[in-house]
């Protein structure tokens, strides 16, 4: 479909879940790369490719930000907004992936204009199904990603 | 005293009424006495008797009247003047036409101060549409108004005030106007906040507890999911990874109820108050994580200064406790790592510290540190509930935490007080 190799970054402090999502996108086709930090600030880093992430080779633009809300150092809803409210980045579509969001999170999430929030789901072909239908809809059929 | 007799309110004017009584009874006497017969005489004198008579039982009765006069003042003065609650009258135009000592104190001013000012005098600016509004709705519907605003006195900060007006007919002129009672509510503000703060609280605690047992649950049953898998395809590889992922998510969900426990016991204290001094209790937290701190081989310096501590050990023990083992577990790759315990006076307050050369901590991330769930290292155990637990501790002994850090690689520094748990700074100190 696309000639550019696609990369997705994943913001999420816990290893289990992390593991959860790259072995999805591993057996995907819609994505060529996923790029794992695991907290708001190292994603703030690679983001605007400061720290250890001065080097563009080795810091792909992302074409979907996968978000938990709960994170050490900067925690989701800031980093939301930081990204959103550039003017380079805040056209890659961010999804909030959470275990559990209060109802004021989530507001507060749509407000700083991220895309999607989901609730990751207790339950095994639900959570599976969440990541495929996820990956094809924002990395595949939805048109302006890139 | 050229004034004497002129004025009817003269104190003096008594003896001076009797002398000119006396002399026109004389001048009445000599014209009427030699023209009267004996008959006419005893009459005259009976009549003046009886009206003698008559005259002391009409002074009795204005004695009386003037002591029920008296009392009702006081009754006047006790009831609307020394009310608990102010009250007060207003015309038309919202100026005070009278108010009880009770307002006038509330105001910080005089009574007879008080008088013609208006209203608005001793409200708040910005809350001044509050009364406007009411004052608007009160005329025009007739309906009392109740309504809370911050009010002013001079040399003092604004205080939260209560409001409770009803139309009026005032005085005998029967104009339009306004009688209100108003009492101080600061306390009941104040009391209102500190709820508003904890039911936040208790909010962010219940939505943290699901997140955090959710969490796990979600890794056990997708990887419970992945192991049925790999079980069938016999790959024995991931299957082992499934289950340490297993394990750890069960280990975890573990790990937070217990955090949680402890977390709620804080606040209701549950052991007895014990005298204990500051270097035994640091004593004894050393010995319970010395495995810790000499498997990272950090070298331990505690201060000789003492000082008495009294309240619940375990509690007080946990202070310490998690600081330290925060401490050896942020050392980062200093070589020679090192931890400082102690004690001093600063200004007039016992301040505890426990300070270190480890990997320091961002300012910008200090303070978050004190938050629940607000973990330095994705990478470390626990929920990060160390730090929140060690500050509600010393909240409950009316002290105060900081922590301060030049930066990352710089070491870090915990200072406390316990105000409520220092029996006497100068006991316990070496002599």
């Amino acid at each position: 479909m696309r000639a550019d190799p696609t990369v997705v970054l994943l913001v999420e402090d816990d290893p289990a879940h992390a593991e959860i999502v790259r072995r999805n996108f591993e057996g995907s086709r819609t994505s060529d790369r996923l790029i794992h930090v695991a907290d708001g600030q190292a994603a703030l880093d690679y983001l605007f490719r400061q720290a250890e992430f001065t080097n563009p080779e080795q810091s792909p633009r992302p074409d979907l930000i996968l978000l938990d809300l709960c994170l050490p150092k900067v925690d989701g809803l800031e980093v939301i907004k930081t990204v959103k409210s550039d003017p380079g980045l805040g056209r890659i579509p961010l999804v909030v992936l959470t275990a559990s969001a209060s109802d004021a999170d989530m507001a507060k999430a749509y407000s700083h204009h991220a895309n999607s929030v989901l609730v990751k789901p207790v339950n095994f072909s639900q959570f599976v199904g969440l990541l495929e239908t996820l990956s094809c809809y924002w990395l595949a059929w939805n048109e302006g990603s890139h | 005293m050229s004034a004497k007799g002129k004025g009817r309110s003269d104190p003096q004017a008594g003896p001076e009424l009797r002398r000119q009584a006396e002399e026109n009874a004389r001048t009445d006497e000599a014209t009427t006495e030699e023209s009267l017969s004996p008959e006419e005489t005893r009459r005259v004198l009976h009549e003046l008797r009886v009206h003698q008579i008559e005259l002391e039982l009409q002074n009795e009765e204005l004695r009386r009247a003037q002591e029920a006069l008296e009392l009702s003042r006081t009754r006047y003065f006790d009831l609307y003047d020394l009310a608990p609650v102010g009250y007060f009258t207003l015309s038309e135009e919202g100026l005070i036409l009278e108010a009880n000592l009770t307002a006038a104190t509330l105001f910080g001013a005089v009574k007879s101060a008080l008088v013609k000012q208006p209203l608005t005098r001793f409200i708040v600016h910005e809350d001044q549409d509050i009364y406007y509004r009411h004052r608007k709705q009160l005329f025009e519907t007739g309906a009392p108004q109740a309504f809370e605003l911050r009010m002013l006195r001079p040399n003092a900060p604004p205080f939260w005030a209560r409001l409770e007006t009803t139309t009026a007919q005032n005085g005998g002129s029967g104009a339009p106007g306004c009688r209100g009672v108003v009492s101080d509510i600061t306390e009941r503000k104040r009391a209102e906040e500190e709820l508003r703060g904890k039911k936040k609280e208790l909010e962010h605690l219940l939505y943290a507890i699901s997140h955090d047992l959710k969490s796990p649950l979600v890794t056990i049953k997708t990887f419970l999911g992945y192991l049925e898998q790999d079980l069938a395809r016999s790959d024995a590889g991931r299957v082992e990874k499934d289950w340490s992922y297993l394990r750890a998510a069960s280990n975890k969900a573990e790990r937070s109820l217990n955090e949680f426990l402890e977390l709620s016991r804080i606040g209701r204290i549950q052991n007895s108050p014990v005298r204990v001094s500051f270097l035994e209790l640091v004593d004894e937290v050393l010995s319970a994580v010395a495995g810790p701190i000499a498997k990272r081989g950090v070298e331990v310096n505690i201060g000789r200064k003492s000082v008495l501590l009294v309240g619940d050990r375990p509690l007080l023990e946990k202070i310490w406790q998690n600081l330290v083992e925060n401490t050896v577990k942020f050392m980062g790759d200093q070589a020679a790592p090192r931890l400082e315990l102690g004690v001093e006076r600063r200004a007039s307050e016992t301040v505890f510290f426990v300070r270190d050369n480890g990997m320091g901590i961002d300012p910008r991330f200090q303070s978050r540190v004190f938050g629940l769930f607000q973990k330095a290292d994705p990478k470390s155990e626990g929920m990060g509930l160390g730090l929140a637990l060690v500050e509600r501790i010393v909240k409950l002994y009316e002290g105060t935490i900081q922590l301060e850090s030049e930066g990352l690689g710089r070491g870090a520094c915990f200072r406390f007080t316990l105000p409520a748990a220092v029996e006497n700074s100068r006991e316990g100190e070496p002599s």
